[in-house]
């Protein structure tokens, strides 16, 4: 490994200048889990680490009646999955952040960090489009929001700049009569990454007819996949199991997969129909 | 109460959970380099040029090896391997599979041995290159080694040697038993079926790691390795030195599994640090780890008739093992599973043909069971389709043709101590195994299923050998305090050893267990063994400690009956002590006995040494010094819908002889049938059509995890009453595991899996083709 010029600024004021200033060269490390592989696996050479862990400000959970939870970059997976707040607020999301690697890896990998690599093969995204979260960029030119929905472009790709640091992530509550769920499915060891996953959110009218429905899966394509002309055969219907069939049979028919050791794409075509109808039928069962 | 057959801790747990096990991996000297090696890129290539001059200029730079060390006016030739001399230091005139050493560098950080790699210039001119077993037997095909490497003396003679120049083929076993033509006519059904084993990893936590000083002539080695007298002989012969200038020293591993029973990095590390004159160690990272030994993929094609009642009459197998680019210990795990491809059972009929296999890929090795894991996958899970044709339960096939006391092994050698009747019983009871488990039995259908997801057992026996013939000694030296140094060879690897041996070795000498130290093996103070595999070393070394005891017992007599003036035939050995029979007051410690009689030291020496061997041409002879048996029962739940394989319970059992230590039998146990679950069902090595491993990390490839052990994993040794005979238990339970598996998913779902790993996907697929 050449030598690495490490950048610790202590304020989000300063990451921002020096990012802008080597923008070039330097690529930002927070948990460190994915960027040191991709390091030792020489898939990455910058000649700068621009460090965001003497940054004290990322750190916070918050929730704000009216916005959500707001889960500052720096928050380790495992924070955010023991977090009580996460946990009462958003079960979902606690659960999913549980499901990530492994216990040492969430001890240091950060829900920004999570999302900024933009794995595909990764639990958070596709529950965070299905809650129709969005993320917080902070450059020296100011700061924007972006909805996750449209953050992810590719295979480790997304739409930052690359002046812009991820600072937060706002996940809006979830409305009134409204449940979800994330269904993992991994097809080797227990601590895989996951095959396919799949977020569910159902909203349901008084009546129980289901007002809204949002599907997304993950790991099965190189960003996360929602068939909005599959949604709509939901609305205003009562989701019965023919119904939840029928969707999750447009899924599989909807979603291109990608075929990689975990799985083929005729296989993933299998798994995305069977879990978008766990997802659903765990989802309306959550409450 | 003699503390045999007593549950002690490991005697270095302590250091062992608080990181203070010296392991390789944490040495250093002063002044040490840093060695890297550079890998071939191409499956099969001629090298056109290898120019390291810019790399031996590069600052930091100690030495750098090539091909240009090795050249034939040199005096070092540089060819070495464990049954053939077919591999060399680096790659001489061409490389012969992707990560095969082309040069190296020894350097005062990696990193500058890195950018030295980086400068090494190397012209490759590619060749057609073959991967696949079955196609490298075709006429043809790419030829690995041209011409047939020699075999290395000592198994000149044991091995064919009549085998045609212009062929893959690096062994032929053969083993011949009966009339099978005439087997065949007999039988009332005949079953042909081929099973598939892939490549998979060892995956020990410590990779391989070496460090080598070379001072005044001599090469001083710190190796991770399970053969230390192996790596002495073969090291001398390859830098022509004798045995003295070589020391061989091995702290506790942190896991071997097979990976470390070959020269590995002793030769490149001890030609650098020879050439630098400074310490060198080197590490290999995972990814290296990937593409220097492997499970032996194969291919076996098994053929049985039976009569109707069940009763087996013929069994003719073909099985390739797929050794890769360098036949290391191929050979012999070809000879291994060929020797044991009957299975425990009676048939009077035999004929198998074993062969090792070169070709383009991962050179594959020792790897737990040695081939018979391969073996038994094909022959056990064929036994459930035959009981299944037959109608029968597999429980009740198994036991009507299981090996039995008196009966002969197809090998043709008289077997005692037979055990399958009582070990398939308990297997099939940890289960609760019923006829109705069996698919084709069940009274009612659909009764296995909840939802979407449904039940199935299953089980397997398995027979393997143990190295035979092979040699152990050990030395027990009685110091002035009466405590004793156990010098002796097997390494620590983390199956508690050290602690068994030290029970023996206190229970044959009469002392409490506090008084006895075990030696790590150094060669150039403990004596001979052959080297820590094949479920040995507490047989076999064990039984050389107990004779070293006896030899010490008889010296401590004699001096004793001086010092006493009494007869040694009136002397009796009693807790420590050397005593006058039926006069107790008249006794002398151990430690007196020393000190009085002005010895410094005692030593007591042992030798055990088993003898056999198998005929070339019949494979008829004496196999193994005694059978491991073992039987292993399984249940799993399979879900229809994805084909994921969730295993409930997994029970092993195993004969086991005289048992040292329940509690670490019982480890062992539970430790190799769980490694054979990622086996069944995921771990596999996959290659690009360039013979490029595509998923060399273990994110990529991935293994169980804690969360991945079955619910229930219990544990039966079966001890014989009396038996004085310790059997081994590391590796037996290893092998069923997959047929064991894949006999449970059929009973689940009906589909057979013959291609290992037993995938969701496979069995998914499986269920929509149903």
């Amino acid at each position: 490994m050449a030598s690495i010029e490490i950048l610790q600024p202590t304020s989000l004021d300063e990451a921002v200048s020096l990012l802008v200033k080597h923008s070039e060269e330097a690529k930002i490390v927070a948990g460190g889990t994915a960027l040191v592989i991709m390091l030792r696996n020489h898939l990455i050479s910058p000649s700068m680490l621009l460090s965001l862990g003497r940054l004290g400000d990322l750190r916070h959970i918050r929730h704000e009646s009216g916005t959500g939870l707001r889960i500052g970059a720096l928050v380790t997976l495992r924070e955010a999955e023991q977090s009580p707040l996460v946990r009462e607020k958003n079960p979902t999301l606690a659960y999913t952040f549980s499901k990530v690697g492994n216990v040492r890896v969430r001890n240091a990998a950060t829900v920004g960090g999570n999302i900024s690599e933009a794995d595909y093969a990764s639990d958070p995204p596709c529950v965070l489009v299905a809650m129709r979260a969005r993320v917080r960029a902070c450059s020296v030119r100011g700061e924007r929001e972006v909805a996750v929905r449209s953050f992810f472009r590719g295979f480790y790709e997304t739409c930052l700049e690359p002046d812009e640091i991820l600072t937060e992530v706002i996940i809006p509550d979830l409305a009134p009569g409204s449940s979800a769920a994330y269904v993992k499915y991994v097809s080797r060891s227990s601590e895989d990454r996951p095959c396919a996953g799949a977020a569910a959110v159902v909203e349901q009218n008084p009546d129980g007819t289901c007002k809204e429905l949002r599907v997304v899966l993950g790991a099965v394509s190189e960003i996360p996949q929602e068939i909005e002309s599959a949604e709509a055969m939901a609305r205003g219907q009562r989701l019965t199991g023919e119904l939840v069939d029928e969707i999750a049979t447009a899924y599989s028919a909807a979603i291109s997969p990608l075929s990689d050791l975990r799985g083929s794409d005729w296989y993933r075509k299998q798994i995305i129909r069977i879990l978008t109808r766990r997802a659903i039928q765990q989802a309306m069962s959550g409450n | 109460m003699s503390v045999m057959g007593q549950s002690v801790a490991m005697l270095d747990a302590e250091e062992r959970v608080t990181g203070r096990i010296g392991y390789v991996l944490n040495l250093e000297l002063p002044g040490m380099l840093f060695g890297r090696i550079l890998r071939s890129p191409f499956a099969h290539a001629r090298l056109a040029s290898v120019d390291a001059s810019r790399a031996e200029k590069v600052k930091g730079v100690g030495a750098v090896l090539t091909r240009a060390d090795l050249a034939p006016e040199s005096a070092f030739r540089g060819r070495y391997g464990r049954v053939f001399r077919d591999q060399t230091l680096v790659s001489v005139n061409k490389v012969r599979f992707v990560g095969e050493p082309v040069a190296a560098v020894a350097a005062v950080d990696e990193d500058v041995a890195e950018e030295a790699l980086s400068l090494i210039n190397v012209e490759y001119e590619e060749l057609p290159a073959v991967f696949d077993e079955l196609e490298a037997l075709q006429p043809g095909a790419p030829l690995v080694h041209d011409p047939r490497p020699e075999p290395v003396p000592a198994y000149a003679g044991r091995i064919l040697q009549d085998l045609p120049e212009g062929s893959n083929i690096c062994t032929h076993f053969k083993l011949r038993r009966g009339d099978v033509e005439a087997g065949f006519l007999e039988a009332d059904v005949v079953f042909e079926d081929t099973f598939r084993s892939p490549a998979v990893q060892h995956v020990p936590l410590e990779p391989h790691v070496t460090l080598v000083q070379h001072s005044w002539g001599k090469l001083t080695i710190w190796t991770s390795t399970q053969m230390p007298h192996g790596v002495r002989a073969q090291m001398g012969e390859l830098f022509n030195l004798p045995l003295t200038k070589i020391r061989v020293i091995v702290p506790p591993l942190g896991g071997g599994f097979g990976s470390k029973g070959s020269l590995r990095l002793e030769p490149i590390t001890a030609f650098l640090a020879r050439k630098a004159n400074r310490p060198v160690k080197i590490t290999l990272r995972r990814e290296e780890e990937f593409v220097t030994v492997c499970k032996h993929p194969a291919t076996v094609r098994i053929k049985t008739g039976v009569k109707n009642d069940g009763t087996l009459v013929a069994r003719q197998a073909i099985a390739y093992f797929n050794t890769g680019a360098y036949s290391d210990a191929g050979p012999l795990v070809a000879r291994n599973a060929g020797a044991a491809m009957a299975g425990p059972y009676k048939i009077p009929h035999v004929k198998i043909d074993s062969f090792s296999v070169w070709t383009n890929l991962v050179p594959a090795g020792a790897l737990r069971g040695f081939g018979v894991p391969q073996a038994n996958w094909a022959y056990e899970s064929q036994m459930d389709m035959i009981a299944e044709r037959l109608g029968m339960d597999p429980v009740d096939l198994r036991q009507k043709n299981v090996l039995r006391d008196g009966d002969l092994f197809a090998t043709g050698e008289k077997l005692e101590d037979f055990h399958y009747e009582e070990l398939l019983d308990r297997a099939a009871a940890s289960v609760s195994w019923s006829p109705n488990d069996a698919r084709w039995l069940h009274r009612s259908a659909g009764a296995n299923r909840r939802g979407s997801v449904c039940c199935g057992k299953g089980i397997a026996l398995v027979i393997k050998g143990t190295m035979t013939p092979s040699t152990s000694t050990a030395a027990l030296k009685l110091n002035e305090d009466g405590s004793f140094n156990v010098l002796q060879s097997g390494v620590e690897i983390g199956q508690g050893a050290k602690t068994v041996l030290a029970q023996i070795a206190a229970d044959a000498a009469q002392v409490p267990l506090h008084r006895v130290s075990v030696s790590d093996p150094d060669t150039d103070v403990t004596p001979y063994d052959q080297q820590t595999m094949s479920s040995r070393t507490t047989f076999s070394v064990g039984s050389a400690i107990v004779r070293a005891a006896e030899d010490l017992k008889r010296q401590l007599l004699a001096r004793a009956a001086d010092l006493l003036e009494a007869s040694a035939e009136d002397l009796m050995i009693r807790e420590g002590k050397v005593e006058v029979q039926g006069a107790p007051a008249r006794s002398l410690s151990y430690s007196e006995i020393v000190i009085r009689g002005r010895q410094g030291n005692i030593i007591g020496h042992g030798n055990f040494t088993t003898r056999g061997g198998l005929d070339l041409e019949t494979g008829q002879g004496i196999g193994s010094v005694h059978w491991a048996q073992g039987a292993i029962a399984c249940e799993v739940e399979v879900d229809t819908e994805t084909g994921k394989v969730n295993i409930l319970q997994l029970n092993p059992c195993v004969f086991a002889g005289r048992v040292v230590n329940p509690r670490l039998s019982e480890l062992q146990l539970e430790g190799c049938a769980f490694f054979g679950v990622g086996q069944a069902l995921f771990e596999e090595m996959v290659y690009d059509e360039h013979g490029q491993v595509m998923n060399k990390n273990l994110g990529d490839y991935t293994i169980p995890s804690f969360e991945d052990i079955p619910k229930k994993l219990k544990v039966f040794l079966l001890e014989h009453e009396g038996s004085r005979d310790i059997h081994g238990v590391g590796e037996t339970i290893l092998s069923p595991v997959m047929a064991a598996i894949g006999n449970a998913v059929y009973n689940a779902v009906g589909v057979r899996i013959q291609n290992l790993p037993i995938t969701a996907e496979k069995v998914l697929r499986g269920l929509q083709k149903a």
